[in-house]
């Protein structure tokens, strides 16, 4: 079996965009929820979001290579350019380079409202352009994606709504592996939009304020956006062309809590059993472990469930921090940038903190990061992720060593 | 000869399809050719060149869910319920240990319908205007999900939206679970419904058939311009060959290894069967059948064709294949699930089915590759499947005889 290295990074997110800008934010603990300022929110409960406010997406990208570029479309494709750029990729014409993306909506939500809806109540589909319809489907985003740079392996869609990052860096994990694929850009990506904001709202799981998770007074989530994109990369082909090293990708666990599709199993059993099977898969013991990024989402159902399940593996030895508290919940990135806060915490090792926490609750007994970064060796990373539906997704990442035991 | 623990064979088919519900009707109409292409009574198509559609029928799905009313279900999880509910009993797996099994869909447009009404009344009416039950049933991933909720499958739940070889990438997936001994079994499925803004967007690339007035459905008909969508949800059960041999269970085919690539082009299309064919160590002239994925669009289809030659050189004439996309339609989520499912039941039945089931095909259309009508004994060892999406993405899979 190959070995899966991390040899770029690609972020847009509400606390900055580009990999040093987020990197800093974290470690300072910026919090980007404010006011939301892309949508109007005046029929809601909550007014609050974490945006992206410095992309420039013709920094990155041709605009005019892509048809109908969307803003989570530009966000795709601006991400995997500063993944390859961050990692000095030469992108062959022959290559086994791969793609895999999911999104919490992608642009589907966009399909309830303006042209398509309006020709759909009047049956005149027929008066509007077909790319404005092709845009809309999940896949389209990978797609562009591997035509934009020319990928040959593949241009895979797997939509686990906030868990997304952490699963299509399992699947990626497997197609390296494998020897499938000499490297992957995997990540997730979504823009602020109605259809979540307002769902959320919908069913009460929004703060009014800011995000506080595993805090006592936490009210909730706070909807945020943007992109994150790992280059994993085959071991050998990585050290061949010299390439820098955040770390490697050891271990990866997915389950389903087959308990209820709205409702997170009140023990965390799904997130133990993906838990387990990660620590299996990487060879490891949970003491191996230095820190955990937790999914974290400051919702009261959510956080107790992963307090019981952290605990339930690790007891109260190891740190823990949520990065929602300063990037809010970036749906289809959500895990994906938290997996790219974890490849720089096992490269840099300072661990960030878990912000706007005050007051600890009983219920969720274990170690959290309250307010200040830390420096810290950290050796092993898991990233956690949960999702609507069940689905759960973790991964271990560990500190590169060319010999490991 | 490897481990059985390493292998992974198929034990269970399921399928709610036009042509049947249940693999066994619907495997003896498929190779009677029965034509179930009927014209689109759920949304209007007065605009459109294209008409008709090979739909599931509302009766026949009715009676099979009627232990499950609920306004949270929609056609497609309807369907997915019902298709993975007979590959279950085809399977004859009974209290599975939750944990142990994987449940994987390739659903490309998720639960559309739910999420375009739910945003829209959002838009329109504002949050008073939704239930909140709606909002988690119309996430892309709810459908698989619902699964594994359904029979508390407790495994990997995974969604695959990449396009018409999602099912394929799925059924790859899900035999890397198996080997890797995270899990023992794996339900993998595939679904399509009808959906009115995904047939305005098909119709206006130009991509479905408006030539069946004059009398042409055949794929590779010289007048066929174009692909007919199909109604199908269809599921394989995967499972480690250790454990069905440990339970004595009927083994139709082993998942022997699959291929990914991305392209438009007959290279492309010729890569990832190659690929295919070389992670099973395999060679082209093992191959007794090939299960293609052309589907009436012309300059895809005579690609495939090039692909298929390319391969398989001045062999081509003399292997055997199949379109079933004939008379089941461009099923795109169940498509590559459904592709499986005919191979692994000609490798278990030791059936050649009809190239395709009608006789107004063109020779020359196809390349000259074998057409052949009516079914006939033989045995079969190793099936290609090949999968492909209109935008790019392709994969390949191959079956064996276990």
């Amino acid at each position: 079996m190959r070995r899966v290295v991390i040899t770029g990074i690609g972020v847009i997110s509400p606390v900055g965009t580009g990999k040093e800008k987020f990197w800093q934010a974290l470690i300072n603990g910026k919090n980007a929820v404010k006011r939301c300022q892309k949508l109007d929110t005046s029929k809601y409960r909550t007014h609050m979001a974490a945006e992206v406010d410095d992309f420039q997406a013709e920094k990155y990208i041709d605009l005019k290579r892509l048809k109908h570029p969307t803003l989570t479309a530009q966000y795709a494709v601006a991400a995997v350019k500063m993944a390859i750029d961050d990692a000095g990729l030469e992108v062959r014409e022959d290559n086994k380079i791969g793609v895999v993306l999911g999104a919490n909506t992608a642009d589907t939500w966009a399909a309830g409202e303006g042209v398509m809806y309006w020709h759909k109540t009047r049956n005149r589909y027929s008066s509007t352009s077909a790319e404005i319809y092709e845009n809309l489907h999940a896949n389209m985003h990978a797609l562009r994606v591997a035509e934009y740079f020319g990928f040959k392996l593949c241009a895979t869609t797997i939509p686990a709504a906030c868990a997304v990052g952490n699963t299509v860096i399992a699947y990626a994990f497997d197609l390296i592996r494998s020897g499938s694929a000499e490297a992957v850009f995997a990540g997730g990506h979504d823009q602020m939009n109605t259809f979540v904001f307002g769902g959320f709202d919908k069913i009460k799981a929004m703060a009014p304020d800011c995000c506080r998770p595993f805090d006592k007074d936490r009210k909730g989530m706070v909807v945020g956006e943007g992109a994150g994109v790992l280059l994993m990369e085959d071991m050998e082909s990585a050290l061949r062309r010299k390439a820098r090293i955040y770390g490697e990708i050891i271990g990866y666990g997915l389950s389903a809590d087959g308990y209820s599709v709205a409702i997170p199993h009140p023990h965390g059993a799904g997130v133990i059993q993906a838990t387990k099977m990660a620590l299996k898969m990487a060879g490891i013991n949970p003491e191996d472990v230095g820190y955990v990024n937790a999914h974290g989402t400051a919702t009261i159902q959510n956080d107790r469930m992963e307090a019981k399940a952290i605990h339930a593996v690790y007891g109260k030895k190891v740190w823990v921090s949520s990065i929602k508290s300063m990037l809010g919940h970036c749906m289809g990135a959500a895990s994906a940038l938290e997996a790219c806060a974890s490849a720089l915490v096992v490269e840099r090792g300072v661990i960030p903190a878990n912000i706007n926490y005050t007051h600890p609750d009983p219920e969720c007994d274990i170690k959290i990061l309250a307010n200040t970064a830390i420096k810290k060796k950290i050796d092993i990373v898991v990233s956690n992720s949960v999702a609507f539906g069940g689905n759960n997704a973790v991964i271990v990442m560990a500190k590169f060593r060319k010999e490991r035991t | 000869m490897k481990q059985s623990k390493s292998r992974v064979v198929l034990t269970g088919l399921g399928i709610c399809s036009p042509l049947g519900i249940g693999v066994v009707p619907y495997w003896n109409n498929f190779l009677s050719g029965v034509n179930v292409l009927k014209r689109i009574t759920s949304f209007s198509t007065t605009e459109f060149g294209c008409r008709h559609a090979f739909q599931v029928n509302e009766r026949d799905l009715i009676n099979n869910t009627r232990d499950n009313t609920s306004q949270y279900v929609s056609r497609s999880n309807k369907l997915l319920l019902v298709s993975v509910r007979t590959a279950l009993t085809d399977a004859k797996i009974k209290n599975p240990v939750g944990e142990d099994v994987a449940v994987l869909t390739a659903l490309p447009h998720g639960n559309w319908n739910f999420m375009t009404d739910f945003h829209r009344k959002l838009v329109v009416c504002g949050p008073d205007g939704v239930d909140p039950m709606a909002f988690p049933s119309s996430l892309i991933n709810y459908a698989s999900s619902y699964i594994s909720t359904a029979y508390q499958f407790k495994g990997p739940n995974i969604t695959f939206a990449s396009g018409i070889h999602a099912g394929v990438e799925a059924v790859n997936f899900a035999a890397s679970l198996i080997r890797q001994g995270h899990v023992t079994t794996a339900v993998v499925s595939g679904v399509n419904v009808l959906l009115a803004d995904i047939w305005a967007q098909w119709s206006l690339r130009n991509m479905l058939c408006s030539s069946l007035k004059k009398g042409s459905t055949g794929i590779f008909d010289a007048r066929r311009n174009g692909f007919l969508i199909g109604e199908n949800a269809s599921t394989l059960i995967l499972e480690s060959a250790a454990v069905a041999e440990r339970r004595k269970a009927r083994v139709y085919a082993e998942v022997l290894g699959g291929a990914l690539s991305f392209g438009k082009d007959r290279r492309d299309y010729a890569y990832a069967m190659e690929t295919a064919l070389h992670n099973s160590r395999r060679s082209y002239s093992d191959i007794d059948l090939c299960v293609l994925n052309s589907n009436g669009l012309k300059h895809m289809d005579s690609e495939e064709i090039a692909a298929f030659r390319s391969i398989f050189k001045e062999g081509a004439s003399g292997v055997d294949c199949v379109a079933p996309k004939d008379n089941n339609g461009e099923c795109e989520g169940a498509s590559g699930i459904l592709q499986a499912l005919i191979g692994a039941k000609c490798i278990s039945g030791r059936i050649l089915p009809p190239f395709s089931s009608r006789k107004y095909n063109d020779p020359r259309a196809a390349g000259g590759i074998q057409m052949r009508y009516g079914s006939r004994t033989k045995t079969i060892k190793y099936v290609l499947i090949n999968s492909f999406d209109v935008d790019g993405g392709n994969a390949a899979l191959l079956l064996g005889r276990f």
